[in-house]
């Protein structure tokens, strides 16, 4: 940590010639000491509770070690039709709506490309009820035609609204092609036919395949006793029973492969939009810290981008526990060939320079303050930490990192910073997606200029 | 945390136990029958484990309320009459981080002087645009620490919000004194801040939104463009009024009637009382003067124009998305009114009827996330009722708006079961108090006694049925709807003709 010490030494400095007084002298902490248990419940389930009681609520993020990319072929959006399939038949009964409302219990399901999260919040004296929503999710009646039917509603219906939005659907062509070769290489939403072709026989056999103890991970983070709740979670959850192994997919990476392009017209865009990615190593990677403050510096030069014809540069990471991406969006203020070839270069001339030019002290400092500052903020909601360990426990099986993070982002230094930049923002490694406005096919000039 | 029981949820568990292990013995005869209906369920392996959907729902539900206890803070003032708050941090204490926000009362859309609208948000951007010299350094220095300020108005107060670092408290506490208690309010500065406070109202419609800006954002003020004018609008806009009339004489005006140590709060989460004191006494301690909390605006009843029951919006989304809000606003009482607590309920129990909607005839036609809320939003002056709906099938409005007219109506007739009375007063108890620092600045900004949530607990758990349909009957006039559709002006164009 001694580099964001340097570091605030030198901002106390500008802050006392602004406002013309003494300085701090309180140091960055590296160690934040969050405090939590892990535990395993009689089944096999992993438990890990954080005890919090500076808020009278309660969240219970209950998670499934699956998501999309263990999908078979021709089997895509599987994982988020079974999680739909399964909070219906807590959502669409008038058993339990009034009760839910009269608990205060907010309940949530995403699906994502490796997980599948249930998390749900509650006032500490409902934690008997919440888990017992929980344990609704496994129970054993399975899911019958009407809940498949209403989970396929919504889905095509999600999928439909997150294809017809211009902006998003731009943004998950990208990520898919960024990330081509592996199982993250299609979304969670799937194709449409696929959907409409799953049955109720692929809803249970992923579920039996992948809904077990051991492929899960529930974590309890709120105004709780550890006892109390260990108590709870045993009596609820503790009872789903071990089944045969999941089959996970080959989630290695593919860096290096080569220089893809999509170009797409899309009549929706009144403007044309360009999207640059590289793949990059996982955040259980020595080179995440690295990977993650260059996200942060690469932002940076997005925003300051001097080229008049791009407008709300965006810039970012996605992280997976299998796979990564650095990614910059930007939409071309007009829908001409020329500005998108324009844009374009900016936009890569940035990057070429993150790759070049060394990063100087105080960017550096600043960058991996803002990193950090990310996380703690992270850490700070009891929703979001709670995704955090589970997420993490189902990943690594371990969670020193969550007290270790901070301290890891303080010590990459810049030749780190450089490292990564040189290893991973290459030609070889990138994708680029560029949507013109309009319907007709891409014209030769187009095609050979972008 | 132990959990307690009652006498009677101890004698309903002992019975649910009994009732569970008859419910295993049930279950092996109920699998052949199980089996029979195999066409309707799955055809796969079953999952294994207790059959918890035999459980009696009801008899898991703890019969207590959550607490509306203050949360722990220490409290004290400075010798300037600076409110201070500083809140326990608990487990979170370790992390590394500060919240600061310095409220004004007073010092937002209704203190606004009537030929000045939006003048609060001017000012706002002016305090925020700092000394003369200092906008790029501001800049530059929250960039090199990570740290976020930002200053707004709303409709009866101003806050200037801090997060940082905990070890950059001191210097962040600097800032935002300089900002607040010394600020230059330079001319040159008053076009670009009138220009900042019109921005939302000068995008025009057929503009395409930025990269990543969500549609949402301009449909939302098509919504606040209907209710403009009145007590409910949205932050108000400045118009062409307020730069006719605005000078810097009339922003220090403004400035010295509310921005005044007895006139604001501090509340802090990540520092000690001890640090608090001593960084505030350094940082604010100078600040001198007297402000006042009065507001400009009287209260009164606006009368919807007749006109005005439907207002289509045609508004350029991108790809002509099929995207509808429809926002029914009626009258409601003010806060802390004697029916507040009644129209909390009331809310509550409308949003239970048309999450009911959303599972029923109108599912298809929602988006499965967030396609209907509804809200009560008010304050000191006054309150407006909403129920929004997200549709991505423009075709439905018609049948959506329907239903939800008569949900609406029914309610002041319909019976009212005990189970959704329940339900509803759970969520308005919750309701009445959003956030930590929310408790305190509501007891403070408007002189409410230190039990005022415990007696509006109080009040929601009194209130039967009985006097839920009166308050309906009485508040909820159809004649006072206004209906806002934003969509694309194809889209929306068949929907002119809906009527009120």
């Amino acid at each position: 940590m001694k580099s964001l010490t340097v570091f605030a030494s030198v901002c106390v400095v500008s802050v006392a010639v602004l406002n013309g007084s003494q300085a701090t002298d309180v140091r960055p902490n590296s160690d934040l000491q969050l405090a939590f248990s892990r535990h395993t419940l009689s089944n096999g389930l992993r438990v890990i509770i954080r005890e919090d009681h500076s808020t009278p609520r309660v969240v219970s993020a209950l998670s499934v070690g699956s998501g999309s990319r263990d999908e078979e072929p021709g089997k895509s959006g599987l994982a988020h039709l079974v999680e739909h399939a399964l909070a219906a038949h807590i959502m669409t009964s008038d058993r339990y709506r009034n009760l839910i409302a009269a608990a205060s219990v907010g309940l949530g399901a995403q699906t994502g490309k490796e997980q599948t999260n249930y998390p749900l919040d509650f006032p500490h004296e409902q934690i008997d009820f919440g888990l017992f929503l929980q344990s609704l999710l496994f129970a054993p009646v399975a899911i019958t035609v009407s809940e498949l039917e209403i989970a396929r509603r919504e889905v095509l219906s999600e999928r439909a609204q997150m294809w017809s939005h211009p902006n998003q659907a731009f943004v998950t062509r990208l990520d898919n092609l960024t990330l081509t070769g592996t199982g993250y290489a299609h979304d969670a939403l799937g194709e449409e036919e696929d959907l409409k072709r799953a049955t109720i026989g692929d809803a249970v056999r992923f579920i039996d395949q992948h809904y077990r103890p051991d492929n899960m991970a529930v974590a309890v983070v709120g105004d709780v006793s550890t006892t109390d709740a260990l108590a709870v979670l045993e009596r609820r959850l503790g009872s789903i029973k071990p089944r045969a192994s999941a089959r996970h997919v080959d989630d290695r990476v593919l860096v290096d492969r080569g220089e893809t392009r999509v170009v797409m017209r899309d009549k929706r865009l009144a403007s044309a939009m360009i999207g640059v990615a590289y793949s990059a190593p996982s955040y259980l990677s020595d080179d995440y810290y690295a990977v993650n403050v260059l996200a942060v510096l690469l932002g940076r030069r997005a925003r300051m981008s001097p080229n008049k014809l791009a407008r709300g540069l965006a810039a970012g990471d996605r992280r997976h526990c299998g796979a990564n991406m650095l990614g910059m969006g930007v939409s071309a203020a007009a829908a001409d060939n020329g500005s998108v070839l324009e844009v374009e270069k900016a936009v890569l001339d940035q990057v070429e320079l993150a790759r070049t030019e060394p990063v100087g002290a105080a960017d550096l400092e600043s960058a991996k303050r803002a990193s950090a500052m990310q996380q703690l903020e992270y850490f700070e909601t009891p929703g979001r930490l709670a995704t955090y360990l589970v997420t993490r426990e189902l990943c690594a099986g371990d969670l020193s990192v969550v007290n270790t993070h901070v301290g890891r982002i303080g010590a990459v230094s810049a030749e780190d910073v450089m490292r990564v930049a040189r290893r991973y923002l290459v030609p070889e490694n990138r994708s680029i997606v560029v949507a013109l406005p309009g319907t007709d096919a891409p014209t030769q000039s187009q095609k050979g200029g972008l | 945390m132990p959990i307690e029981r009652t006498s009677e949820q101890r004698r309903r568990l002992g019975l649910r136990s009994r009732m569970t292990i008859l419910g295993v013995a049930m279950l092996a005869l109920l699998l052949g029958a199980m089996a029979i209906s195999t066409s309707l369920r799955a055809s796969g392996p079953q999952l294994v484990g207790n059959d918890v959907r035999r459980i009696d729902p009801a008899q898991v539900l703890s019969a207590r309320r959550p607490s509306l206890a203050l949360p722990l803070a220490k409290r004290f003032r400075l010798k300037n009459g600076l409110q201070v708050v500083v809140l326990d941090r608990g487990a979170l204490a370790t992390i590394p981080l500060v919240h600061i926000q310095v409220r004004v009362r007073g010092a937002g859309d209704y203190g606004e002087p009537p030929d000045l609208p939006g003048l609060s948000r001017v000012t706002a951007t002016l305090l925020q645009t700092g000394q003369s010299d200092a906008a790029s350094r501001l800049s530059k220095m929250l960039s090199d620490r990570a740290a976020r300020i930002a200053i707004g108005s709303d409709r009866d107060g101003t806050t200037l919000s801090v997060t940082g670092f905990r070890e950059d408290a001191r210097p962040l506490l600097q800032l935002s004194a300089s900002l607040l208690v010394r600020p230059a309010l330079q001319p040159t500065a008053l076009p670009g801040a009138i220009r900042t406070a019109r921005q939302m109202s000068e995008m025009p419609l057929g503009e395409p939104p930025p990269f990543g800006m969500q549609d949402v954002w301009l449909a939302t003020r098509e919504i606040a463009r209907a209710v403009q004018g009145t007590q409910w609008a949205l932050a108000k806009d400045a118009s062409a009024l307020t730069e006719a009339n605005v000078s810097r004489e009339r922003v220090l005006e403004f400035y010295r009637q509310y921005f005044a140590p007895d006139n604001a709060m501090v509340t802090i989460s990540g520092l000690s009382e001890g640090e608090a004191s001593v960084f505030l006494e350094e940082t604010f301690g100078d600040w001198e003067g007297h402000g006042s909390a009065e507001r400009g605006l009287a209260f009164a009843p606006v009368k919807r124009d007749p006109g005005a029951a439907i207002k289509v919006a045609p508004l350029k989304l991108q790809g002509g998305i099929a995207f509808t809000l429809v926002s029914c606003g009626i009258q409601m009482p003010k806060r802390f009114s004697e029916d507040h607590a009644v129209a909390l309920l009331a809310e509550k129990l409308v949003a239970l009827r048309l999450q009911q909607l959303t599972r029923g005839p109108l599912g298809p036609l929602l988006p499965t996330h967030g396609g209907m809320t509804t809200d009560y939003v008010y304050d000191a002056m006054g309150g407006i009722w909403i129920v929004s709906l997200r549709l991505w099938k423009q075709e439905s409005v018609k049948m959506a708006l329907n239903a939800v007219r008569k949900e609406m109506a029914a309610l002041g007739t319909s019976p009212i079961t005990k189970e959704e009375l329940f339900a509803a007063k759970s969520g308005a108890i919750g309701a009445l108090r959003r956030s930590p620092t929310d408790a305190y600045l509501a007891i403070w900004q408007y002189g409410l006694p230190q039990d005022y949530f415990d007696k509006s607990v109080a009040q929601i758990e009194t209130t039967n049925v009985a006097r839920l349909q009166a308050f309906v009957k009485r508040y909820w006039d159809a004649s006072q709807i206004v209906t806002v559709i934003v969509g694309s002006e194809v889209d929306t164009k068949a929907l002119k003709a809906l009527g009120g």
